[in-house]
Order: structure tokens, then sequence, then C-alpha cells
């Protein structure tokens, strides 16, 4: 593995390769900060582009837009107390109070070092971590796979944001969608045309449930401005840039990267699940405390460092078992996908090349957003400004050559298209959108294991009772809905009690 | 948001379902497991509109911009849509590279875009973009009309 991972470096550091992180780390940034976009959002514009480079060049291109997308969604929950991503909700709540006091400066200079030692612990945890785990996976059978992708799916069920209920309609409707094509036993199932014979197609599908809703709740919200700059104090200070803060902060830096790696690898959790939590645990962990909730940069450090530490983790069971944990690994396997590439075992015996140099090339990610936020945060924070009647345009036109590139045809354009309007009307009623394509990726996977298994072992209660691992997925699934609908339940009660308090 | 939204659609999902049951006659493909899915989902939407008017997700327009303001909103993201949709109607009369500009400048104003050095310049400039970087160079292929690309 030594061997494969110095030859990683070697081919990251490929001209090429640096000029597509170079240039993924300023679309990433520019999308990360302008609230209502994302890095999925970017990511899924640009994927079918990505079809001109070699393989390694594109995935790292696509990482490269999602770490800085997560980083750069700070900066305008910083400077305007408005997340670019949901990853930065939990940076606002201290980074924004820092900002009011006139501390914009070091807020955002906590930000984006700690959005690279997240980085970098998560590429190390990619790098030492899959290649194990891609060999354990071979002793998973078709009921372990079941039980760990119904994990995935159940956990961004429960914690969807909204409610239970809809977050579940969102997840049916993505399995629902996932049986158009081949049944498990290969009869066709829904296939009107012949293109739906092996199901929907990924990247117009992506496109439409991931581009055009977004642009259409812009319009219907009528920003005309994205946001206005409200902190404009930009003080000199050299936090961070001193032995003595590293030495205050490492607990902090250190708890917060574990954090961020651990629920990171968890499918379904992700970004900002791991920014609250280890908010919350350096909060309970401060002495003292009392500064939390006024602007205290242990906060900032700690979320941002969190949520970094999970980008590149949640790509473990993407690569080793083919389940994503989050729409944005889903994007990095279309792409894996498109260029000939399988996850699993496989794909770190037969291509170890681009697997290492991919590894490799985020560390080198990671470096160039660090550059690009010590030296242009306060400049990122302008897109911000951006006009609606500029933005939208550019999305539509970029996102419908997108959808038409993936196979050269106008019914791909028109698919995105349609599918893009039924995923708004879902929107207008609450259904988060990650829940359905977690269900369309992970539908063939749970049906054919599931049928496998119990067709292998005799009926369910032997594939999946009998089976530890599969066991402990399915109660820990079935936990999390408890949970979910537990915290529903709890809220509705206590809305009925107070429902002036919940309609303001 | 009313309730008829989440009720239209748990009606159309019900629809599908009924019609799974014609298609489960006529192709014997294993069509258990996609009803059941059809039928949870076409309850759940019907549990949705059954909730109280304070858990129904609201329309987000623009603060303090009333009924008017909300008609005007949706009209224009009507008016997205139709231009969209003219839009990639035209590639194939016209070219991607005809086509292109007049969409963006059209939308652009539709936006509400005053200034028309944006609302012309923004979308030449896309255009020229699209030509110079993904299609000369890096092969990305653009729909072509009875004209080509252009």
């Amino acid at each position: 593995m030594g061997e494969w991972i110095l030859t990683g470096f070697g081919f990251a550091f490929a001209p090429l390769n640096v000029a597509a992180m170079t240039l993924g780390v300023v679309i990433g940034m520019a999308a990360g900060a302008i609230p209502g976009l994302t890095g999925a959002t970017a990511m899924t514009i640009l994927l079918p582009l990505t079809f001109a480079f070699p393989a390694e060049t594109g995935i790292l291109f696509l990482l490269a837009i999602w770490n800085a997308a997560v980083y750069a969604g700070s900066i305008p929950a910083i400077v305007l107390d408005i997340p670019g991503t949901a990853a930065a909700a939990s940076v606002a709540i201290e980074g924004h109070e820092m900002a009011r006091r006139g501390l914009a400066r070091r807020a955002l200079r906590a930000s984006v070092i700690g959005s690279t030692v997240g980085g970098f612990v998560s590429a190390a945890a990619l790098l030492f971590l899959s290649p194990p785990l891609a060999a354990l996976s071979l002793r998973f059978g078709p009921a372990e796979l079941f039980a760990f992708a119904f994990f995935g799916m159940a956990t961004v069920v429960s914690l969807s944001s909204g409610s239970l209920l809809r977050g579940l309609i969102g997840a049916l409707i993505g399995l629902l969608m996932a049986t158009v094509g081949l049944s498990p036993d290969g009869r066709p199932r829904f296939v009107f045309d012949p293109e739906f014979i092996s199901g929907f197609p990924l990247i117009p599908t992506l496109i439409g449930v991931f581009t055009i809703p977004v642009v259409l709740d812009l319009i219907l919200e009528q920003r005309r401005r994205i946001a206005v700059d409200t902190a404009r104090r930009w003080e000199k200070d050299s936090f961070l840039f001193r032995a003595a803060d590293w030495a205050a902060n490492a607990v902090n830096f250190a708890r917060s990267a574990v954090i961020g790696v651990v629920v990171g690898i968890l499918p379904g959790a992700g970004p900002t699940i791991a920014g609250f939590v280890a908010y919350g645990e350096a909060r309970r962990a401060a002495r003292p405390p009392h500064e939390f909730g006024r602007g205290d940069v242990r906060g900032v450090i700690a979320a941002d460092t969190a949520n970094n530490a999970a980008v590149f983790s949640s790509l473990v069971p993407a690569l080793t078992l083919g389940i994503p944990g989050s729409v944005d690994a889903v994007i990095i396997l279309a792409a894996l996908t498109m260029h000939g590439l399988l996850p699993g075992p496989q794909l770190f015996d037969r291509t170890p090349e681009i697997v290492y140099t991919v590894f490799a090339g985020i560390f080198v990610a990671n470096a160039l957003m660090l550059l690009a936020g010590v030296t242009g945060a306060r400049w990122i924070a302008r897109v911000t400004r951006v006009r609606l009647s500029v933005l939208a345009p550019v999305i539509l036109i970029l996102s419908l050559l997108g959808a038409y590139a993936y196979h050269n045809n106008a019914f791909d354009v028109a698919l995105a298209l349609g599918l893009g309007l039924a995923a708004w009307v879902l929107r207008l009623i609450g259904v988060p959108l990650a829940p359905l394509i977690l269900g369309l990726i992970l539908g063939v996977p749970l049906e054919t294991h599931f049928t496998q298994a119990t067709t292998l072992y005799d009926g369910p209660w032997a594939a999946f009772a009998l089976r530890p691992i599969a066991l402990t997925f399915l109660v820990l699934a079935m936990a999390g809905i408890a949970w979910s609908l537990w915290r529903d339940l709890r809220a509705r009660r206590r809305a009925a009690r107070n429902p002036e308090e919940e309609t303001r | 948001m009313t309730r008829a939204l989440p009720v239209a659609l748990a009606l159309v999902f019900a629809l599908a379902f009924l019609a799974t049951l014609r298609l489960e006659r006529s192709l014997e493909a294993p069509f258990l497991y996609p009803q059941a899915l059809l039928a949870l989902v076409a309850a759940l939407l019907a549990a949705v509109a059954g909730l109280p008017r304070r858990a129904l997700a609201p329309i987000r327009v623009a603060e303090g911009s009333g009924p008017a303001g909300r008609r005007r909103a949706l009209a224009r993201v009507a008016g997205t849509v139709l231009l969209t949709v003219v839009y990639v109607e035209a590639w194939s009369v016209v070219g991607y590279f005809v086509a292109t500009p007049l969409y963006g400048a059209a939308l652009t104003a539709l936006l509400g875009e005053r200034h028309w050095s944006t609302v012309a310049a923004l979308p030449l400039g896309l255009t020229v973009l699209v030509w110079a970087v993904l299609f000369e160079g890096l092969g990305v292929p653009v729909p072509v009309g009875p004209l080509g690309p252009y």
C-alpha cells in the first residue's frame, strides 16, 4: 500500500490534476457561499462535463468542489448569519456572534483552518480505513448488504429535516422509481420506453432533482439578491498563526475531527450532524463555558473541523460496499460508474493507481482550499450578493447542457425537466429530496439483496434474525426510526400546547 | 400551502396503483413490491393532507409580499418553466448557439434585470464561454439543429 500511496502523490501533483482541483475549489467556494446552492448542486451540474477528463482528474475535480463547498457554507454563516449550506448551520451559532463583535476575520480563519484540519483527518481516514474495510466487505453476504443499505436509508429518513412522515414519502418515491427497469428476476417492469430498460438514467435524474427545484425555489422566494453583507469590519488578527493558539485548541481540533470521521462513516448522517455533535461536545467540555452563545471561537473550530471531517469519511461505505451514505457520495459513485469503475474490493485491486491518486489528491485539494480560504474568504463572501437574474440563467443553461451531454439526446433533457418540476412540487409540500435520491440509488441493491438473501437462507427469519451483523444493522435502523417518531410526536404535543410559539 | 396539493398527489399515486393492477395481468411482471410502495405513498400523502394547518409546509415567497406578491412569484416560476420548454424545443430548430443567448436574455429580463447591458451581455458571454471551453476545448457535445450547433 505504501508504494501506491507514493505513486498516488506523484500522480496527484500532475498539472492537469492540480488545475482541476484548483478550479474545483473556486467553484465549490462560490457554490457553498451562495445560500440556496450547495456543493451537490454544483457537482451535479458539472458531473457530465467530467467525461472529458481522465477518471482520477474528474473525481478529484468533484471532490474539490464538495470539500470547498462544505467549508465555504461557513462564510455567509459567519458574515451574514445565513448558512450557505446546511452543514454550516452549526458554525453560524458562534461565528456570526463573533462577526457582530468585530471578530469576523478571526472567525473566518478559525473556520478555514478547522475545515482544513478536518479535511486532512478525513482524508487520512479514507486512505487508511478503506482498504481493510474493502477486504472485510468480502465477508458481507446479501443479508448483511441489505441490512447495511436499509440502515443507511433509515438514518437518512429519520434525520430528514421536517418530519419523519415527509422523509418517508421521499424515500418511498425513490424506491418506487428504482423499480423501473428490470426486476431482480430479469423481467421488465414499467418500461414504457426503451430508454428506461436500465431504470432512470442517473445523471439527468440528479440534474432534474437537484438543480431545477433550487432555481424555482429562488424565483418563488423572489430573492433579487441572495443576501447583503452586514459585517464590514476586517480587523487585523493573528489568531492561529501562533503556536499558543494551536496548543490551546489542540484537544478541540482532535475531538471534533474524530467525531466528524465517525459520524461521516455512518451512512445517512454526514457533515450537518457531525457539526452539531462536535459543537455540542465543545460547549459541554468548555472551561469556562459562559462565552458560548456570545461568539466563542471554540464553537467555530469544533463545528467546522467536524463537518469537513465528515466529508471524505462518508466515502468509506460508498467506496468499499457501494452503499452511499449521502447525496454527495451518490454523485461521486455516479462519476466512478461513468468512468467504468465499480466500488468494492475490485476497485482497490484492479485500479489502485486511480484510487490512490484520488486519495492523495484529496490532501492537495485540502491545501488548495486552505490557501483560497486564507487569502480569499473576504472576496468569496461577495458572491452572496449576486443577482438572481444572473444566477438562474447560468444554472439552468449549464444544467440542461449537462443533461444533454450525458447521452447526446434530448430525451434526457426532457426527463430532467419533468423530474425537476415533479421534485419541486414535492418540495412545496415539504418532502425532502435527499431520501428520494438515496431511495433511487439503493432501491435496486435493496430489492436484489433481499431477494437473494431470502432465497439463499430459506426465508427472512434465517436470513436476518440469525445473522448477527445483519440483525444489528436492522435493529439500529428500527431504533433510529422509533427515535424519530418519538421526536415528531413530542414536537407535535408541544406545538399543540403552545400554538402561538410554534406559529411565531 | 393548501391541502389540495397533497390530496392531488395522493390521488395520482392511488390511480397509478389501480393502473398497476391492470398491468400485472397483462405483463406478468413482479409488481407486488411496487404496488405496495404506491399504496403506501398514496396513504402517507393523504396523511400529510390531514395534518393540522400549522404543520403544513408554507410556500416561501418574499417576506411581506402578500397574495399579489405570491401570484407574481408563481407567474414568474410558470414563465421560467414555459421559456425553458420553448428553449429545449428550439435546440432542434435553430441549434444550441442561437437558442442559448435568446433564452438567456429572455429569462434574465423575466427575472427582473433592468440593465439592458446585463440582459444582452450575460447570455452572450455565457454562450461564448460554453462554445470556447466546453464545446471546442473539452469536446462536450451540444444539441444541433438543421444548420448544425449554430
